[in-house]
């Protein structure tokens, strides 16, 4: 709702600073590597919808110097162009917990015991990391997934590794997306019996 | 279909909510990941036109609730819409209010917006206190289910027992009945019956 171009006064901007949980406030850390270039407002130039000029009222996105799009005058709430400034911070949590999943289950099956307290207690982490975490991450950042995906989409940076690297991220984010949404689609008309978590 | 099937096991997590047994609970969940990408799509791209952006917003926020609305299992999808719904309708106010002067205008403004703020809240402490009820609505039915499995046991297997066993060991065994005759036959009157 912030992001809706009408000047609502202090008391409501504030309440959207503090209720809007962004990225969980975890760091995206793509940016911070070296010789990787963290380009905004270069980006602006290479796409016809884009603009730098504030004052432009024909284009469907108006940006800022920095590059970023803006969607409140009032309150300049932007979004960057780039996909890893928008989504990063759930893209690397998202990544810290794929690398936990793939040691834990690496190391579950190392052990050869059955019976062992050790592998089951790894096993049900394993499962609760394929039942929930994943999807939980993907989901609950949805609205943010999608505009950072949209925004990507509008202006294509591809200026520098770092720019690069953001739109890969975002195709595979695509492709995940489209997916579940088609799997959404089928589960409407195919009841699988889902037995809660 | 066959292969697909463990696939749609990854979409289970998004059902749970959503009640997957009916077929309304199962277009919610694909209803709210599309809305919710036309409510961004709506945002962004239809940012010049503040009336339009709104007035797509409460309807698809009315859509969610006519979806929501049979059976009235999803209270608290009602609730949240119902608030987005207001949200918006201030917004649509203040976006009009806000080019024109005055300090009854501005008196207003400040008032619609705080009632933004407290809606906001209100759908936030909502959704708290609906999981709240919910957790101990479970816990309360899941004790009953328990100990109406506990009383069950005993007539489930009564009949089984009834063939196996005489009616008088069997009435015993199930305290029904205290028994007064012997559970068995004596010997010696066995004996009389066979001669």
């Amino acid at each position: 709702m912030k992001l809706i171009n009408v000047n609502y006064l202090t008391p409501l901007a504030a309440c959207d600073k503090y209720t809007d949980l962004g990225q969980f406030g975890l760091p995206n850390i793509f940016s911070s590597i070296p010789r990787f270039s963290n380009s905004q407002a270069s980006t602006s130039s290479n796409n016809n919808k884009a603009t730098d000029d504030n004052s432009s009222d024909s284009s469907l996105f108006i940006t800022n110097a920095e590059g970023g799009v803006i969607f409140n005058d009032y309150f300049d709430h932007s979004f960057s162009q780039v996909f890893l400034d928008n989504y990063g911070g759930i893209v690397f949590s998202t990544c810290t917990t794929l690398m936990l999943y793939l040691l834990v289950k690496v190391v579950s099956k190392c052990f050869k015991d059955e019976n062992s307290k050790i592998k089951k207690i790894l096993l049900s982490i394993v499962h609760s990391f394929e039942r929930s975490i994943i999807m939980a991450l993907l989901v609950s950042r949805y609205m943010y997934l999608c505009s950072a995906l949209i925004l990507n989409y509008a202006f294509i940076p591809l200026n520098g590794t770092y720019q690069q690297l953001s739109l890969a991220v975002a195709i595979i984010y695509t492709i995940v997306l489209v997916f579940i949404l088609v799997l959404s689609i089928l589960v409407v008309f195919y009841h699988v019996k889902i037995e809660p978590r | 279909m066959k292969t697909i099937r463990p696939l749609l096991n990854l979409i289970s997590l998004l059902c749970i909510d959503y009640h997957p047994k009916r077929f309304l609970g199962r277009i919610m969940t694909f209803w709210t990941l599309f809305s919710n990408l036309l409510i961004i799509l709506v945002i962004e791209l239809l940012r010049k036109w503040v009336i339009a952006q709104l007035s797509i917003l409460i309807a698809l926020s009315a859509i969610t609730i006519i979806f929501s609305l049979p059976k009235m299992i999803y209270k608290t999808t009602i609730g949240t819409e119902l608030g987005f719904i207001i949200i918006s309708i201030l917004f649509l106010v203040l976006g009009l209010l806000q080019n024109s002067d005055g300090a009854s205008n501005s008196d207003l403004r400040l008032i619609l917006s705080w009632i933004g703020v407290g809606t906001n809240i209100a759908i936030v402490l909502f959704h708290i206190i609906v999981r709240i009820i919910e957790f101990f609505r479970l816990r309360k039915e899941k004790k009953r289910e328990e100990e109406n499995e506990k009383n069950d046991w005993r007539y489930k297997i009564q009949p089984i027992i009834t063939k196996l066993m005489p009616v008088e060991a069997t009435l015993h065994l199930f305290n029904m009945k205290v028994s007064t005759t012997p559970i068995f036959p004596s010997a010696n009157h066995f004996m009389s019956e066979c001669r």
